[in-house]
């Protein structure tokens, strides 16, 4: 009885593995179509860069050079000042600034997780209270600042607030992490004999390493990409970073635009080639939800 | 006897002033760093908001509440930018939120392809939004208006925030989307195979399901994105410069940088820093005030 219902029932289109498997193409299917849309923009700056003045009348944005022309980067390399000067400083400041962070932040995060005292705590919550002051309220006396001392319009004067200005988020990651180390390996090494500062440095800093990476990789992208805070301290031209540097030559009339792209493909290029090392501890710091900016 | 122990004592008072030096010397640093260029700063630009100082003209006198009287009753073009920022958020959010979520849901699976269609969609975030801006306003004019025949949004008014807020989204969706697959993760399967027992279809356990287990994500996400979007300022500097029309796109950032920077009038400016600060505050308490009570249930 009941085995003929099933018999004359109409038979579905597609059973049930068959309807899974259609399900699946056509999500693979949408995922590639929106990440090839997602990156075209990225395509067609490299794209351009790679044209020759004469392509760039003729071919549309999404068709491919006819050759793999290097002569604008070669013309940015070797002709554009400003590239070279933003470069250099760039380099500077970032190795700089993230060099200052990576020894200042996972010491003071490691006070403040084991230290048990007033004091510390209190510094906790001035860290994370300043966290919530946008820079645009420290610019003026910050400028004032540096303008007293003598290091407005310098590299080190940049450096310092640049710096200052990323310790907060820092340390709230790092001491997020701090707090999962255990306790008991110090302990060990202090009855061993070790001082507080070896068994930091040669105990729970290596532990650290995984956390360290992530947040080394996200302050060198904030001060590689910074913008704001350079704009309000340096001035003159040969103390102007990358970002400067980019946003000066393309409100220039009359660029070109293939050289225009040779130039942010060059600068975009060492945080994209740091991206792609260091792609599996960003996102892993990201996924656990440690890293906020 | 006595006396070990209070040798004892000794010895274990220097380890514990060791200690609190070494904990001291480890903390000064990140410390004094912070106090000087954070915390002093933000201080000293209190008092700077009731002078009318102009650096360049040289005049710092005491003028009260004046320029916050000002702000409050003159300020048109300020509260025209704070407009503006909240536009520019709203849609911001919006934006970013339905294509992280969207990917998520396509890719939350770990295999090679989605793996790779992460990674290429978080990469846009690692460039600086000056580049971000620049590469965009070049699509906007030589791909999207020629095939859709139209101006560029960023020169059209009434368009030009949308055209700002999608190249911001373009740079933070990735960002969403990983918190998203994040959150998937965290929803056990037992879940989704009890509904299936119970006979519930696929769209009733996303709403039922996957949508509730979801909101912590959501909410860091939106407190995220509303912390960075409240403070846009590279972008539209680098693409409208507050056009089309005037100042349809300045947001509460960009009228501070010009009143100090591009004005010299820095008391004036400053108020209006202060001033944005405490939006600042207001809004993200109120924000994450609101999300917490949805946690609960």
């Amino acid at each position: 009885m009941a085995q003929s219902a099933v018999d004359t029932r109409k038979k579905p289109l597609l059973n049930y593995t068959q309807k899974k498997k259609l399900i699946n193409y056509v999500r693979i299917a949408l995922v590639v179509i929106i990440t090839l849309l997602y990156v075209s923009p990225l395509y067609i700056s490299f794209n351009y860069s790679f044209k020759t003045p004469q392509e760039l009348g003729t071919s549309s944005a999404m068709a491919l050079p006819k050759s793999l022309y290097l002569g604008n980067y070669v013309d940015v390399l070797t002709k554009n000042r400003d590239f070279v000067t933003g470069f250099t400083n760039s380099l500077i400041t970032t190795v700089c600034i993230v060099g200052i962070l990576m020894v200042i932040t996972p010491m003071a995060s490691y006070v403040l997780v084991r230290s048990t005292s007033k004091w510390s705590t209190f510094a906790y919550y001035i860290f994370m209270t300043g966290i919530l002051i946008p820079f645009q309220c420290i610019m003026y006396p910050a400028y004032v600042n540096l303008k007293a001392v003598g290091l407005i319009d310098t590299l080190p004067g940049y450096i310092l607030v640049r710096t200052g200005f990323l310790i907060g988020t820092s340390i709230m990651i790092l001491t997020a992490f701090v707090k999962t180390v255990p306790v008991e390996l110090e302990e060990a090494a202090n009855i061993d004999g070790a001082s507080i500062f070896q068994a930091f440095w040669m105990i729970v800093f290596p532990l650290m390493k995984p956390i360290n990476v992530t947040v080394l990789v996200i302050n060198t992208l904030n001060a590689w990409n910074d913008y704001t805070v350079a704009v309000s301290l340096l001035q003159s031209s040969s103390k102007r970073t990358l970002p400067l540097a980019q946003l000066l030559y393309t409100s220039e009339s009359g660029i070109e635009i293939n050289l225009a792209f040779a130039f942010f493909g060059l600068c975009m290029l060492p945080v994209l080639i740091l991206y792609l090392f260091t792609q599996r501890y960003i996102v892993s710091g990201i996924m656990s939800g440690s890293v906020k900016g | 006897m006595a006396n070990s122990s209070r040798d004892l004592r000794r010895a274990s008072g220097s380890l514990y002033r060791t200690r609190t030096m070494t904990y001291a010397c480890f903390l000064a640093p990140a410390l004094i760093l912070y106090l000087l260029v954070v915390i002093i700063p933000f201080f000293q630009g209190i008092p700077y908001s009731f002078t009318n100082w102009q650096p360049v003209k040289g005049v710092k006198d005491f003028v009260g509440f004046k320029n916050y009287i000002n702000l409050f009753t003159k300020g048109k073009v300020f509260w025209k930018s704070v407009r503006n920022t909240f536009e520019f958020t709203v849609i911001y959010i919006l934006i970013s939120n339905a294509i992280g979520l969207g990917m998520a849901l396509l890719v939350q699976r770990s295999s090679r392809l989605n793996n790779l269609c992460r990674t290429l969609i978080f990469m846009p975030y690692v460039l600086s939004l000056i580049t971000a801006a620049f590469v965009w306003r070049n699509i906007y004019s030589s791909v999207y208006s020629p095939i859709f025949g139209v101006p560029s949004p960023l020169g059209t008014k009434g368009q030009a925030m949308y055209g700002i807020a999608i190249i911001s989204s373009w740079r933070t969706a990735g960002y969403c989307m990983l918190i998203y697959i994040a959150g998937l993760q965290g929803v056990p399967n037992e879940y989704y195979e009890a509904a299936s027992v119970e006979g519930a279809n696929g769209f009733q356990k996303f709403t039922k399901i996957t949508m509730p287990m979801l909101i912590p994500a959501f909410s860091s996400n939106v407190s995220l994105l509303l912390a960075w979007g409240l403070k846009v300022f590279e972008v539209v500097r680098a693409t409208t410069k507050g056009g089309p029309t005037l100042n349809e796109t300045t947001t509460m950032s960009m009228f501070v940088f010009d009143n100090i920077f591009a004005n010299w009038k820095a008391g004036y400016g400053q108020a209006a820093a202060i001033l944005m600060t405490l939006i600042l505050l207001v809004v993200s308490f109120i924000v994450s005030g609101f999300f917490r009570k949805q946690e609960v249930y």
